[in-house]
């Protein structure tokens, strides 16, 4: 066809026109298409929705954690630093527990926007970046393999949360190569608790008595850290959302009201009547007393026999025969813990338990005191070729003979089965440790040292729940496999199961060919 | 009603083609073979681990991630590439179709063949449902995350089939499409660290990093089907607007 005229070619099915009209058509298209996926995902993208397929439902958070993390109204960073050795049991078991606490975080985050993670760091593999963090978020470098929260305008809050916290490890036979086995996830009850108290702004006080030669509260030289500080139980407690404070007992018309715990740790001189009243009186109203003994009598032991513990003679300390050598250490590791107190019951799963106490004094049980009881949840028991004896005794002249001790007691009231009316109830709880040292630098983070002291500090803060809380038990999924299981599963998969599609093709081909 | 029984012809004569080339067989032959044999190294290795068919069953589709690679420009690359080459698909479109129904069934059946290809590790998984007691919640994340990925890279795959017709081209197109994908979380060591907003994008973004960390420990996050869902929309827009363009270029 011929085009001799303007109206002609207008005509024409596909003009220049017309495929301008259609490029434009497509470009404007293409654009509204683009910007309408972009929008849709950016809007999708802030608002995520996450479905838990897993029969145990191992990452759906409970109501109660909803709840709770709709009471967050700030921001919360979280700070991640990981260190993997291979070769270390210990960090492969670590690993694994916080891999799945790390997807358990995610529906955290998913559920509340304001909880972000602001790093996570491979020391390993960035050092230099572990140490700008480190420098930022004034973390210690033993700060590893757990999650730590802050929360407040300069991070003032804090809490963290580790693999101790994250689950129950299984015993192993042997702790050098042998990877500890999970026996129980408690994931969600460990981040929901750490979360609950990072948003709680009041931070309760800890006091810890200062002018009786006590373990130093802020050591002044650099010489000065190590047996005597506690800068490292200090730093837990801060991480916990406790606050360490000092005081000066001498002088004192009572302890402050504030106080939450009051901590007597490792007092070497002599404690006057009047400040023994202040503590009595602070127990006679509801208050809660940590005290770890020091090596001498300071007078402190009249008043914790009014409360039903009476503190012995002399000093335990561990005899270790084996058959090559036989020496005796100061340092006592206790292993048996009381499986129906608060306070310790949550060690039940706990492999390699044991607190190191060095030269601890022994106790014990000195009746219902004011109606309270003393129990003991920790002692110093006879095993395989470990013996413990009591030596420092004055005048003694025997050969000590081999026994065990109650080194550490817990105080509570007696709750009769039927109180009568006029039965008061009170508050007061004690913990009395026979040795001050396992709460130093030296030997604060060593064996159970740290998890059994936060705990008796928890149960004396009444967080009995935390305390006592199990966790669902790591399903085991393994196959049964026999020497006819084995072969069938190497015949099944690679020959018979594509030998089956084969076949099926060739008859396909077959047929369509004849 | 009658558009979609159109779609449908389109999608059964894209399905028998499918199937009466040896190609199909071959290609689930060969998938079967090597993710068997896989299936049988992990179950032998991890024997003693107390979560040892969690373990198979995360290792085997780790492993089994990299088909997505080839399989979706293999079975997209012939769809129009192969029609625009022999001239039949202008016979097509002589048929009383329009071009969104060609791309619909043509995109079905590559869907449903990719779909068969991923259900045949199916009786490997009832193998572990018989010999022990594997948690089936991942295993159907897996599944639609795979399904809902597919959409995504088959749309990907027609598009670039549409867009020429030498069936290598077409392939090589899906494929570097595909890479550019599945490599994306590599591009968060490109991003300064502090640049989390950024990070956290290119998470969204990278399907590798949905698959390691939500749908193998049985997660499915909706916000990673929609995106997957969306871009297969957007693309197979294109494949519309691309077989269209016929008309007018």
């Amino acid at each position: 066809m011929e085009m001799t005229g303007k109206k002609t070619a207008a005509r024409a099915s596909f003009s220049t026109r017309k495929r301008w009209s259609m490029r434009l058509s497509f470009l404007v298209g293409l654009f509204l298409a683009f910007y309408s996926l972009f929008l849709a995902n950016g809007i999708v993208f802030r608002h995520p929705v996450r479905i838990d397929l897993t029969e145990e439902k191992l990452l759906s958070l409970s109501r109660d954690s909803l709840e709770r993390l709709k009471l967050i109204t700030e921001p919360v960073e979280v700070v991640i630093p990981t260190l993997l050795l291979r070769d270390n049991p210990d960090h492969l078991a670590q690993h694994d527990v916080l891999t799945r606490a790390r997807l358990l975080l995610s529906e955290y985050l998913a559920a509340q926007p304001l909880i972000q993670v602001a790093a996570e760091v491979d020391v390993l593999e960035h050092p230099d970046r572990w140490e700008r963090i480190r420098a930022e978020y004034k973390l210690e470098s033993s700060q590893l393999n757990r999650f730590i929260f802050f929360a407040g305008k300069g991070r003032e809050r804090r809490q963290t949360v580790t693999p101790n916290d994250l689950a129950f490890f299984g015993s192993v036979r042997d702790p050098g190569t042998d990877v500890p086995e999970v026996k129980a996830f408690r994931g969600e009850r460990a981040i929901t608790s750490a979360l609950n108290r990072l948003v709680t702004v009041d931070r309760r006080a800890v006091y810890f008595t200062q002018d009786k030669g006590e373990a130093q509260f802020r050591p002044t030289s650099e010489k000065a850290v190590g047996v005597g500080g506690i800068r490292v139980l200090l730093g837990e407690l801060d991480s916990q959302g406790l606050e360490g404070r000092p005081l000066s007992i001498t002088g004192l018309r009572e302890i402050p009201v504030d106080c939450s715990v009051l901590v007597i740790a490792g007092a070497s001189q002599i404690f006057l009547p009047e400040e023994l009243r202040v503590i009595d009186a602070y127990l006679e109203r509801g208050g809660k007393l940590l005290v770890a003994l020091g090596v001498r009598r300071t007078g402190i032991e009249s008043c914790l026999e009014d409360w039903g513990v009476r503190v012995l003679e002399g000093q335990v300390q561990s005899y270790i025969d084996t058959p090559l050598s036989k020496t005796s250490h100061a340092v006592v590791a206790a292993r048996q813990f009381s499986r129906s107190h608060p306070a310790t019951s949550i060690f039940v799963n706990v492999p390699r338990f044991e607190v190191q106490l060095e030269l601890p004094r022994p106790l014990v049980p000195g009746g219902k005191g004011k109606g309270f009881d003393a129990a003991p949840i920790l002692s110093a028991v006879s095993h395989r070729g470990v013996d413990y004896y009591l030596v420092g005794l004055p005048g003694s002249r025997e050969l000590p003979k081999p026994a065990d001790f109650d080194l550490v007691l817990a105080v509570s009231q007696v709750i009769p089965e039927r109180p009568p009316p006029e039965f008061q109830r009170r508050d007061t709880r004690l913990v009395v440790t026979g040795s001050a040292t396992f709460l130093g630098d030296q030997y604060f983070l060593r064996s159970s040292n740290r998890d059994f002291l936060m705990n008796c500090l928890r149960w004396l803060l009444g967080d009995e729940v935390r305390s006592t809380e199990g966790g669902t038990e790591w399903t085991k999924r393994t196959l049964r496999t026999d020497p006819s299981i084995e072969r069938y599963l190497f015949w099944v998969p690679i020959f018979l199961l594509p030998g089956i599609f084969l076949t099926a093709g060739v008859l396909v081909y077959h047929v369509r060919r004849t | 009603m009658s558009g979609l029984l159109k779609a449908w012809a389109i999608f059964l004569r894209e399905m028998g083609a499918y199937f009466f080339s040896p190609i199909a067989w071959i290609v689930i032959f060969l998938f079967l073979v090597i993710n068997g044999s896989m299936f049988y190294a992990f179950s032998s290795v991890l024997t003693g681990q107390p979560r040892q068919i969690t373990m198979v069953v995360e290792s085997l589709f780790e492993f089994s991630i990299f088909w997505i690679l080839p399989l979706s420009p293999i079975l997209t690359m012939r769809l129009f590439a192969e029609e625009k080459r022999s001239g039949s698909l202008e016979l097509l479109m002589t048929a009383p179709v329009t071009e969104f129904q060609v791309v619909l069934g043509k995109f079905v059946a590559a869907q449903a063949f990719y779909t068969i290809v991923w259900a045949s590790l199916l009786p490997l998984l009832v193998m572990l449902e018989v010999l022990g007691d594997p948690d089936w919640g991942p295993i159907w994340a897996l599944y639609v995350g795979l399904f809902f990925l597919g959409l995504l890279t088959n749309a990907m795959g027609l598009l670039a089939s549409a867009s020429t017709r030498n069936q290598l081209v077409s392939a090589v197109l899906a494929l570097s499409g595909n890479l550019l994908l599945f490599f994306l979380q590599m591009g968060q060591s490109l991003v300064p660290e502090d640049a989390l907003e950024a990070r956290r994008w290119i998470r969204f973004l990278s399907f590798t990093s949905h698959f390691e960390g939500e749908y193998s420990r049985g997660i499915v996050d909706l916000r990673y089907l929609f995106l997957y869902a969306s871009l297969a929309v957007f693309f197979l827009f294109l494949a519309v607007r691309t077989v269209e363009a016929r008309k007018w270029r």
